[in-house]
């Protein structure tokens, strides 16, 4: 059992503090791992504000931390696929039920634990804060996907300059479509137009 | 495509669609019920896809990331120490902010 510095989101008042928690042993395919950056997402906003009650079962506090990146510090006996010192970035989604950072403590801690079938190595070339970034970017990509197809002889309209928007755009633009992004905030237009957005 | 989660924004989405139009629905909102053309989706022949999460695709965004030479970094806008997570969430509500991160010992 080890003790480490958390952000907790606690139930009355929903409030953001600094506390600890008891991280229990590590299970066999469990990873230890040191946190480097984490994302402040809308929907830790609306965890803070109760608002996810509706579709999880949460038990407060909780700590948040979807979007992030970290270090492995130790690994289970059957984890495999890491080892001490890579460095990992987390997929949210650990069964239906279970959210990483939403009902289940996840990487506003200084350590954590977090199943390795969950778990990504970070390339060389993507640093801790684009670690942090990749959660978002995954949406964007995947929505792109869904989408069918996506090249120079497309031309795609992004409504809404966040920061799936904003990864949607770098995505759009790396495969070569015009892209265009619709948002009424002149600093979310600019952002999009700085990873090539040709309209804005 | 819509990223927004505005309402009006989802309606907005099917309108300027031009005829045959691929639209995929990722922003996320908890107003109902919206005012939006649905008679635009046979009219147009619209393909209309809904986006939550992003399961399986892990592995080839971190690729793609890495590969296409993306750099997302410029859209963190602040940056706070997990001492001051309070204050980093009231900053994630002002409109100036893109994306605030937090990293445990301070910012590097």
């Amino acid at each position: 059992m080890i003790e480490t510095k958390a952000i907790l989101i606690g139930e009355k008042p929903r409030a953001v503090s600094i506390g600890s928690i008891k991280i229990p042993d590590l299970g066999p395919h469990d990873v230890l791992i040191s946190s480097r950056v984490v994302g402040i997402c809308r929907s830790d906003v609306e965890l803070r504000d109760g608002h996810l009650e509706h579709i999880l079962n949460i038990d407060y506090p909780i700590v948040p931390g979807h979007e992030w990146s970290g270090q492995v510090v130790e690994v289970g006996k059957g984890v495999s696929r890491f080892s001490a010192g890579d460095r990992v970035v987390g997929e949210c989604l650990i069964t239906p039920l279970d959210w990483f950072g939403c009902n289940v403590h996840g990487a506003g801690s200084e350590l954590f634990t977090a199943p390795e079938q969950v778990l990504h190595k970070l390339p060389d070339a993507v640093d801790d804060v684009m670690g942090a970034l990749v959660e978002p970017f995954t949406i964007a990509f995947r929505a792109i996907r869904e989408a069918g197809r996506c090249d120079s002889g497309d031309v795609v309209a992004i409504i809404g300059g966040g920061m799936v928007g904003q990864c949607a755009a770098a995505i759009c633009r790396a495969n070569g479509a015009v892209t265009v992004m619709i948002e009424p905030k002149e600093l979310r237009r600019d952002a999009a137009k700085e990873l090539g957005a040709d309209s804005r | 495509m819509e990223a927004s989660g505005a309402p009006a924004a989802l309606a907005l989405a099917l309108d300027v669609a031009t005829f045959e139009t691929r639209v995929v629905m990722i922003g996320i909102t908890s107003v109902t019920p919206i005012a939006a053309p649905l008679n635009v989706i046979q009219a147009k022949n619209l393909v209309i896809t809904g986006v939550t999460g992003s399961p399986k695709v892990w592995p080839a965004a971190l690729r793609f990331l890495a590969r296409a030479g993306i750099d997302l970094r410029g859209l963190v806008t602040a940056t706070f120490d997990f001492d001051d997570a309070a204050e980093a969430f009231l900053a994630v509500e002002d409109p100036v902010q893109l994306k605030v991160h937090l990293i445990p010992g301070g910012a590097s």
